[in-house]
């Protein structure tokens, strides 16, 4: 009754998720915070399961070929315990060891093992939605396929409902390591990066290893080659052969007791780990140890930098303040070799040069090139959450006699230090892969610097506008921050209008595509010489009374 | 000098609105320790958040030292320390970093930066200056607050509440601190809660309740005009700001 409470009182102290929570979202004119929030879930869920189950299908056809019935779900269980493992690890970090609630419960009279029930619990509600997700979706593409049998019922039960306590429990077992090696608070953004990180890796390399299966054209043939590698797969990862075997009729029972044992064998050796550590763990954060570091010297650490530089480096600080932030600056920065990468071996052999044969070659391919950096460039989220990722910080900003133009041109020059390699990196890469004019490159470096200002200029725009200050958990000031989607929207539009004029200039006037882009890049270079005073202006004025830290 | 005259904020719209300072005036002269006080919600921080420019007023003038500061507020801001009711600091720099920033951005020549040491000393901080900020405890952070605030040698200090979580050694130094500022012929304006600090402290005291000013006098003519000579300022206080009384 306890643990229930304690779950409950956790979700509602924590997360808008309640009535109360949505009451009070009522009462501040907020709701449609939480049904835009809504509808963004619904459309990532709906992507997701049109994509889990477009892969399990093909899963389920390379089983079926292979005569393995259950890879399918191998490969589900195995997704699901190296998600929620990798997820567990932070979540287990932020829940049960730096949650703040946690130094309260600690000063009620609750037992330790009611206490370390209820954080488990949240934590499996946690990762339910993923569980559900991967494993529910291949019973039912298995089902709709071959049949729903009786086991295949049955265990789709208990695997959905306890299957997400073997991952789980190791990375709490993992967590309770990693405090006693290592100084946890130290590397906890590393781990939260890394995490993300390699979540992301794995998604692509499990992608490149169903997609690239059938698109070789010598997929058949390889038939054999696959199955024995999958056999020596499955022998390595043997638990999750166990759970795959449970799905299947016949001999499924034999295999859903040793897995249920796992189940019970993982959770029971991270209660009583736990147990015995916990507490004491939690005491431990409590008193803040620091390391004796060197003391000050007189004359170091006093050299002299310009405001210009001292803002761009706290602008640095705030950037690599905290996981969130790290993953979403270096994921939009890296997006396009990401996604090269992924091509490049999804893609069999000579795809991309047989490609090459087909589209535009010389000054019209570099000036899609251009097109194509500026729009990888130009659309995210650095700028239009430059003043909310500052947060409460944001007040020392307005506090210090800095004038809101030194603000713009340090965040500018942070910007174009960090996307203008990268554009001309892309570009790099796609004109070593197709065949373009280097001679366009006269107007196309100039242009990537012209675009990248103009493009900062519209979204830092926005976000003076409406900064996003007061905001509990750094996503709401990146991911959820709605001045991402309007930025994005801006700049879509933007874009759609230069490629659509660069269209109509070239099939109607029939000029060299050299002509269009030196043009564009000119008008750009123009636009942004007559709205950067505007910007500094209007900068002034917010960072001057405009912007308010009640 | 801090002059503010007629200051009007409020919070809110229509039927919400609630008014958090009503026609507010008063004068801190130069060389002057002024203590500001109100039970919560009195209008204390929101007066002082107008006077460092984190809040507008909704209606009258703040000077500091005869600047306007809705006209020009950087310069006002340059020659302003301000210390807040939380500490807001980056909290994943050093706290040599930190000050390094704050002495870079208040364009601190390099010769007076060794009163960040000295600072840091008097505050007892010296030994964890090369220490994330995030580590640091709440009374750490505070110092932190302070010494950032008087690092390029404000003419005017403006604190809410600055006294809170500081240990007694720190609390002694700081007012110290304080009394040899005004000596100098700076301005300090501070909100506090301690009435005791604020009785022996202040050259003057003024009492804010629901946005308005009630009195603003020395301990002494406090006294005379509430016609009570024997009485603490605490008792002159609760006198003032209740409305049974």
């Amino acid at each position: 009754m306890k643990i229930h409470k304690l779950v409950v009182a956790a979700f509602r102290g924590n997360t808008w998720f309640s009535v109360q929570g949505i009451k009070e979202l009522q009462r501040r004119d907020l709701l449609w915070v939480a049904w835009l929030a809504f509808a963004g879930i619904a459309v990532v869920a709906g992507f997701f399961i049109f994509y889990i189950i477009d892969m399990y299908r093909n899963l389920l056809l390379l089983g079926i070929q292979t005569g393995q019935y259950e890879l399918l779900f191998f490969y589900a269980t195995l997704g699901s315990w190296v998600f929620i493992f990798l997820m567990g690890i932070p979540l287990a970090l932020s829940i049960m060891y730096y949650a703040r609630d946690v130094q309260l419960l600690m000063a009620l009279p609750l037992k330790p093992g009611e206490i370390i029930i209820s954080r488990v619990v949240l934590l499996l509600l946690y990762c339910f939605p993923l569980h559900l997700f991967l494993t529910g979706f291949a019973a039912y593409v298995y089902g709709n396929a071959i049949a729903y049998s009786f086991e295949l019922l049955f265990s789709a039960c208990i695997h959905i409902l306890a299957g997400a306590l073997f991952p789980l429990s190791l990375a709490i077992l993992f967590v309770v390591m990693l405090t006693r090696i290592i100084n946890v608070k130290a590397f906890k953004t590393a781990f939260e990066v890394g995490g993300m990180f390699l979540s992301l890796a794995i998604i692509v390399i499990f992608n490149i290893l169903v997609s690239r299966s059938f698109m070789d054209p010598d997929y058949i043939s390889s038939l054999d080659g696959i199955t024995q590698l999958f056999k020596q797969f499955m022998n390595i990862a043997f638990p999750a052969e166990w759970v795959a075997r449970s799905f299947l009729p016949g001999r499924g029972f034999l295999y859903l007791l040793p897995s249920l044992g796992l189940y019970l064998f993982a959770a029971g050796l991270m209660i009583l780990v736990t147990g015995k550590t916990y507490l004491q763990d939690i005491s431990n954060r409590i008193v803040v140890s620091r390391k004796k570091t060197p003391r000050v010297k007189e004359k170091t650490g006093f050299r002299k930098q310009a405001v210009t530089v001292a803002l761009i480096r706290k602008e640095l600080h705030v950037l690599f303040s905290n996981s969130t932030f790290i993953f979403q600056t270096i994921g939009e920065l890296c997006i396009f070799p990401i996604l090269l990468v992924l091509f490049v071996f999804i893609l069999p052999g000579n795809y991309v040069k047989e490609l090459a044969r087909f589209l535009p070659a010389g000054q019209l391919m570099s000036l899609i090139i251009f097109g194509i950096c500026v729009a990888l460039t130009c659309l995210n989220s650095l700028s239009s959450t430059s003043l909310s990722r500052e947060g409460t910080t944001f007040a020392l900003s307005l506090i210090i006699p800095v004038p809101g133009k030194t603000h713009m041109i340090s965040k500018l020059v942070l910007y174009i230090l960090f996307y203008f390699p990268v554009f001309i990196i892309d570009m790099i890469i796609l004109m070593f892969f197709l065949k373009s004019d280097v001679l366009s490159l006269v107007y196309m470096i100039p242009g990537a610097l012209a675009f990248l200002v103009f493009a900062f200029i519209i979204n830092i725009t926005i976000d003076l506008i409406r900064p996003v200050l007061k905001w509990t958990h750094p996503m709401q000031a990146v991911k959820n921050n709605l001045n991402v989607l309007i930025s994005l929207g801006i700049s879509f539009g933007y874009l759609a209008i230069f490629g659509f004029s660069g269209w109509a200039f070239l099939w109607f006037l029939n000029l060299p595509p050299v002509l269009f882009g030196t043009g564009i890049v000119l008008l750009t270079g123009i636009a942004d010489i007559l709205l950067l005073p505007l910007l500094f202006q209007f900068a002034e004025k917010r960072y001057n009374g405009g912007i308010e830290m009640c | 000098m801090i002059k503010i005259e007629n200051l009007y904020r409020g919070y809110g719209t229509g039927d919400k609105k609630v008014t958090a300072v009503k026609d507010l005036s008063l004068e801190v002269k130069k060389g002057e320790l002024f203590g500001f006080l109100g039970p919560n919600g009195a209008g204390k921080t929101t007066t002082i958040k107008i006077l460092v420019g984190l809040l507008k007023a909704d209606n009258g003038k703040v000077y500091i030292n005869d600047i306007d500061i809705s006209k020009k507020s950087l310069k006002a801001k340059s020659i302003t320390g301000f210390v807040p009711e939380e500490p807001v600091l980056y909290e994943k720099m050093t706290g040599m970093k930190f000050f390094s920033f704050i002495a870079d951005v208040y364009n601190v020549p390099l010769s007076r930066r060794k009163s960040i040491i000295e600072l840091a000393e008097l505050f007892e901080l010296h030994d964890a200056l090369n220490d994330p900020i995030s580590v640091y405890s709440h009374g750490m952070r505070q110092k932190v607050s302070i010494i950032s605030a008087m690092l390029h040698d404000p003419e005017i200090l403006i604190m809410d509440e600055p006294i809170i979580g500081l240990d007694p050694k720190a609390s002694f130094h700081f007012k110290e601190k304080l009394r040899e500022y005004c000596k100098m012929g700076k301005t300090v304006f501070f909100s506090t809660h301690v009435m005791e600090v604020a009785e022996r402290l202040c050259d003057r005291v003024g009492i804010i309740n629901k946005g308005e000013l009630l009195a603003a006098a020395p301990f002494a003519k406090l006294r005379e005009i509430e016609g009570k000579k024997n009485a603490t300022l605490e008792q002159l206080f609760l006198e003032m700001t209740d409305e049974d009384t």
